[in-house]
């Protein structure tokens, strides 16, 4: 990067800072710390939501999602305006009238104690953990792009999220959340147009549409019905359903995002500007990583996008083997873009003999790509078997870098950064809040005075950040661990979800039968996920039936144990 | 042991209209704004559904 791009980000992420403490100050009470007085209008609440959804891997893996596989994973928020749209009915209006800080707070007034130790118990776990995770993720793409170390980029990124996160809650969360979400937009936008003028004159967005189509990545959506199959409508509009049910209805770092809201109605409108946009928001970043396909069709890509296992490859062992590929690489690079200019001119003229023609060959070409893709994965394997063999996530920022004009390339790490310190600020301020009204309220027994809540709920946070950078750092010699942490969540998403669904819908059932109910779902889904192939989206709504389910068959049976 | 008596007469159990809540300036109040969000998300699969159709 350029002086000038170095300065961007460092003088963006001083801002958020600042910017941060700023409007964080002023804070008296717990109310003011972990809701932000219930004071916010419904854009800020919107922005806030998407901004806590959104962290920076969305931001790096969907446009490199878009460049490998297409437009299929669009299909997985299929379900969240529904999910958006039940929340404004159920969970809102019952929140909001009980005046609740945190989601699991309603479950001791709807049901008893141990069920909300219980919910409040597996949010802590897996959300402390996740927190850790999202620190680490982008940091180690940010690390090897920007050839940091790990642990300094974990630091670096957990201490600007602390400043303002500790001085100033949820406040601070919300305002910030509001200025990067809105530079991380500008970025993509800028971005996108920028790969759209970068085609070489004579290219049309038509025919970028056009090659993209041939070439199968507009495949947006998949009809048939797989369980198996991660993507489709099906597992989209169901699982998917219960997933962002269970995201935004449950989890307190949505749910503490839209309690900000001054009125019902501000939450409301919040959650369903979310449901109108984040569906074609990632339509968008997913059409920027075929569009970058597309331009890579003209010029070409790095034969591995991941800079760190490229140049160990170049200067390792293997150096004569991999430059031998480079060099294949090249020669097939030139061939397929002949193939692609056949193509076009083939589409232009109108011949469908011609076009036929240049698709076979195109296709061929694109076989022998895919080969020595595979040549250079067995390489990097055959290096070191634990290296990253995926480069998804490094394929916009490497084409970021060698693309993009100076100080852009600047706003587009810091949108990066930005994203990272959305998703972060918004898991320790909800964590705050579990610990302080969940577990250190209640452990207390007596009220203590407003403004040393205030102080114990900062000392939390810092507590947690610590938390979270000390996972991180450890979780770079967790390997294949990682992914499983990663699947915490949908394991016990749907059991969450279970109960506050039969807190909400069925009112004759009481505490202990939606008690031993989650118990038995959580035994049973963690089952499905040691002894089956199933999808992890539907866990969720196996997780939820089966609590409602169990905590209907026993609810008279208990009845009839505990009556007079 | 659940000792509370089953029944919709405990306040969180119910959802009521609280103070706050505004309905949006729209004919059919809430509800026509429900169908906007769920009209646009068909839309938006139609639109998916042509988009994949280019490719076959």
């Amino acid at each position: 990067m350029s002086p000038l791009d170095w300065a961007v980000l460092f003088a963006v992420l001083g801002l958020f800072v600042v910017y941060g403490v700023w409007r964080g100050r002023g804070g008296r009470d717990l109310a003011d710390f972990l809701l932000a007085g219930r004071s916010m209008p419904w854009p800020a609440v919107a922005l806030s939501v998407m901004a806590t959804q959104a962290s920076a891997i969305t931001f790096l893996a969907t446009p490199g999602q878009g460049y490998v596989d297409g437009l299929r994973f669009v299909q997985f928020y299929f379900g969240l305006p529904l999910a958006m749209v039940m929340l404004c009915v159920t969970a809102i209006p019952i929140y909001r009238r009980l005046r609740v800080f945190t989601a699991y707070e309603y479950l001791e007034r709807r049901f008893d104690a141990k069920t909300r130790s219980l919910a409040a118990g597996l949010f802590l776990l897996q959300r402390g953990l996740a927190a850790g995770l999202t620190i680490y993720a982008p940091a180690l793409v940010l690390s090897v792009v920007l050839g940091w170390d790990v642990r300094w980029t974990c630091v670096l990124l957990g201490g600007l999220v602390t400043v303002y996160t500790t001085w100033g809650g949820s406040k601070a969360v919300t305002h910030t959340h509001v200025l990067q979400f809105l530079i991380i937009m500008t970025t993509m936008v800028a971005a996108f147009v920028i790969v759209l003028r970068s085609l070489p004159p004579g290219v049309t967005p038509g025919d970028a549409a056009f090659l993209a189509a041939r070439a199968g990545k507009l495949n947006a959506l998949q009809l048939r019905f797989d369980p198996n199959d991660r993507y489709n409508l099906w597992s989209g509009l169901i699982g998917g359903f219960f997933l962002q049910l269970s995201y935004f209805g449950t989890d307190q770092s949505q749910v503490g995002r839209y309690l900000t809201g001054r009125s019902v109605t501000e939450s409301r409108l919040g959650l369903l500007f979310n449901g109108m946009v984040k569906v074609p928001m990632q339509l968008g970043i997913l059409s920027l990583g075929v569009l970058v396909f597309v331009f890579h069709q003209f010029a070409p890509p790095p034969l591995f996008s991941n800079p760190v296992e490229s140049a160990r490859l170049a200067t390792g062992p293997q150096a004569s083997a991999y430059h031998a590929i480079a060099s294949r690489h090249r020669a097939a690079l030139a061939e397929r873009e002949t193939h692609v200019r056949s193509l076009l001119a083939a589409r232009h003229a109108g011949d469908r003999r011609a076009l036929a023609d240049a698709d076979g060959r195109l296709e061929q070409s694109r076989k022998d790509l895919a080969e020595l893709r595979g040549e250079t994965v067995a390489l990097i394997r055959a290096r070191d078997p634990s290296a990253q063999t995926s480069d998804t996530n490094y394929v916009f920022l490497a084409f970021v870098l060698a693309h993009l004009p100076v100080g852009l390339i600047g706003l587009v790490f810091a949108a990066v950064f930005a994203a990272s310190m959305n998703s972060t600020s918004a898991e320790l301020n909800a964590l705050t809040s579990t610990t302080v009204v969940d577990v250190y309220q209640r452990l207390a027994h007596a009220r203590v005075d407003a403004r040393r809540e205030v102080w114990v709920s900062r000392a939390v946070t810092v507590v947690w950040t610590a938390f979270a950078v000390g996972f991180a750092e450890y979780a770079s010699r967790l390997g294949s661990l990682i992914e499983a942490v990663n699947i915490l969540g949908s394991l016990f998403y749907g059991t969450i979800l279970g109960i506050f669904l039969v807190a909400f819908l069925l009112p004759r059932v009481g505490g202990t039968a939606v008690f031993a109910a989650a118990i038995v779902a959580e035994v049973a889904v963690i089952a499905c996920f040691w002894r089956t192939e199933i999808s992890f989206l539907w866990f969720n709504l196996i997780g939820c039936a089966l609590v409602v389910g169990a905590a209907l068959a026993l609810q008279p049976w208990i009845a009839r144990r505990t009556a007079p | 042991m659940d000792t509370r008596p089953p029944g919709p007469a405990d306040p969180a159990r119910r959802p009521q209209l609280g103070d706050d809540e505004q309905p949006p300036s729209l004919p059919g109040g809430w509800r026509t704004l429900y169908a906007v969000v769920i009209g646009e998300l068909l839309l938006v699969i139609a639109f998916c559904y042509w988009l994949t159709g280019r490719g076959r």
